[in-house]
């Protein structure tokens, strides 16, 4: 379910791109320094974007600091010191890791169980440093919610969709109040939408040979999708990002850097990997 | 007060054209329409606008009286926009339908009462549903933010009434809205250039003269010839 929150490389800026790999960086040691070692592996784009998100709001200025780690030893690299926003993102996804595969566990096969198995201490271990229990309930119940959803059968995509809006919605305001708060669940929001379809689209194809739950396929069948329905789920993943983008305009503007980047992702990051996804445009799938 | 000029973002002195032209790009991306009514951002929305109005208008003053530069367009700031009925959807105007069921459910739909002109036309038979009814159906599900149900209702009142003009235009509305994404700006005809994987054959050749050099530094030899 993660990983498509992604910039779009050729459209950054170079120091917005150095800006982006320096917030990476940064969430990778703040896992490893609050999460526990290990729990680092479990890193992904999506934690990023978030970081940035919470960071658009904070008034510390973003400082950055040359250090050496483990995976890439042969060159120092440039990565933010821990701040709020970045230690933040860090917890929170240990815990959404966590719950997603406590969800795995349940319904997979033996292979896929005994995978999800080996990882759960380093998970545990990750979510109880984490320690953020407004997001214990809001997290464990709404994947509940969707696992009963995807258990009934459900074919309208938009019902489980929506759970998950409202989950990352609440990950992404959690200890913020105002209108700030406003802002950053609608931004959570309709980002966990797009994330939920664009995920069903994408396993579509497997989901058929697995004979696993698909809302897809519930709704077209199993004989495949029509240019038209692709076009037709497309616009409406891109009114989500257009839901994400009327937040994001009233965003502050602190840190015109992290808008920007956030910018490109809503703009064209999300947009590429989803004709990714159709098989249109077949962009490299390189990491950044 | 906050600068003006720091609002509209454009500098001290930036002429009256960029001005304006900073303001429309402003006033187009905080409109309300883009806030619809059920959008929980439309007051913040609509405070930025007031700002930017304010901000507008006191810059107008400021250059009208103090150098003496008259307004030479005689338009003020473009006042208050009332909330359209359009906003995250579109409008329900009378598409050319005679069907009384059908307009009462219209009706309803204007006066925001999607629970009941979604309760009307759940009773409408299955057999005896046409295309107005997946149109009208489109338009509730859209409201509640249920995009991707939406957006099959509306393909499906478009294929059963291809000649309806109001369907069309509505589902072009979307595909125009969708078309400005994703298109990445002076990177060729489709927004991306592309990039060859792997290396090359000259690549080959380079890394295995530089793999000879370093095999001789060490005394060895890897390819006698070089």
């Amino acid at each position: 379910m993660f990983g498509y929150v992604k910039p779009y490389q050729p459209e950054l800026l170079v120091k917005e791109y150095e800006f982006y790999r320096a917030v990476y960086c940064g969430l990778c040691r703040s896992m490893k320094k609050n999460t526990g070692v290990l729990s680092n592996a479990f890193l992904n784009y999506d934690a990023v974007f978030l970081a940035l998100a919470r960071m658009a709001f904070s008034d510390e200025e973003p400082e950055a600091e040359l250090r050496r780690c483990i995976a890439h030893p042969t060159r120092k690299r440039t990565m933010l010191k821990s701040s709020p926003a970045i230690d933040y993102s860090a917890r929170a996804f240990a815990s959404l890791a966590y719950y997603k595969n406590l969800d795995d566990i349940e319904d997979k096969s033996f292979f896929g169980k005994l995978t999800r198995y080996s990882i759960h201490p380093v998970i545990a271990h990750a979510k109880r440093l984490a320690d953020i229990g407004e997001l214990d309930v809001i997290v464990s119940e709404g994947l509940k919610e969707i696992s009963a959803l995807e258990g009934a059968g459900c074919a309208e995509a938009d019902r489980p969709a929506e759970v998950f809006g409202r989950l990352l919605g609440e990950v992404f305001k959690c200890g913020v109040d105002g209108n700030d708060a406003l802002l950053l669940y609608e931004c959570g929001f309709h980002l966990g939408k797009f994330i939920y379809i664009a995920d069903a689209l994408d396993d579509y194809e497997k989901d058929v040979r697995e004979n696993n739950y698909n809302p897809f396929r519930l709704t077209y069948g199993d004989g495949g999708l029509s240019d038209s329905v692709r076009n037709d789920i497309r616009v409406a993943l891109i009114l989500e990002c257009e839901g994400i983008e009327r937040a994001v305009d009233l965003f502050p503007e602190k840190h015109p850097i992290v808008i920007n980047i956030i910018k490109n992702i809503i703009y064209m990051g999300l947009i590429k990997r989803l004709d990714t996804i159709n098989g249109k445009g077949k962009t490299d799938e390189r990491s950044l | 007060m906050n600068d003006p000029y720091k609002v509209l973002g454009v500098s001290r002195n930036a002429s009256d054209d960029e001005i304006k032209e900073a303001y429309r790009a402003l006033a187009k991306k905080y409109h309300p329409d883009n806030y619809g009514e059920n959008n929980p951002l439309k007051d913040l929305a609509n405070e930025k606008m007031q700002e930017i109005n304010a901000a507008y208008d006191q810059i107008q003053k400021e250059r009208a009286s103090g150098a003496g530069q008259k307004d030479s367009y005689g338009s003020g700031s473009y006042g208050n926009y009332s909330y359209g009925n359009y906003g995250y959807g579109y409008s329900t105007g009378n598409g050319g339908t005679y069907n009384k069921e059908y307009a009462e459910i219209r009706h309803m739909i204007n006066d925001n009462r999607f629970s009941d002109a979604e309760k009307r036309l759940s009773a409408v038979p299955e057999a005896s549903r046409v295309a107005e009814w997946h149109y009208l159906k489109s338009i509730i599900l859209m409201r509640r933010g249920y995009v991707n149900e939406s957006m099959r209702e509306l393909s499906i009142a478009c294929d059963m009434d291809p000649s309806n003009y109001e369907y069309q235009k509505a589902k072009e509305m979307f595909n125009s809205r969708a078309g400005k994404y994703g298109s990445a700006y002076g990177a060729g005809p489709d927004g991306q250039y592309r990039r060859s994987g792997g290396c090359s054959t000259l690549d080959v050749c380079t890394s295995l003269i530089c793999a000879d050099c370093l095999c001789e530094c060490c005394g060895g030899d890897l390819i006698r010839c070089i």
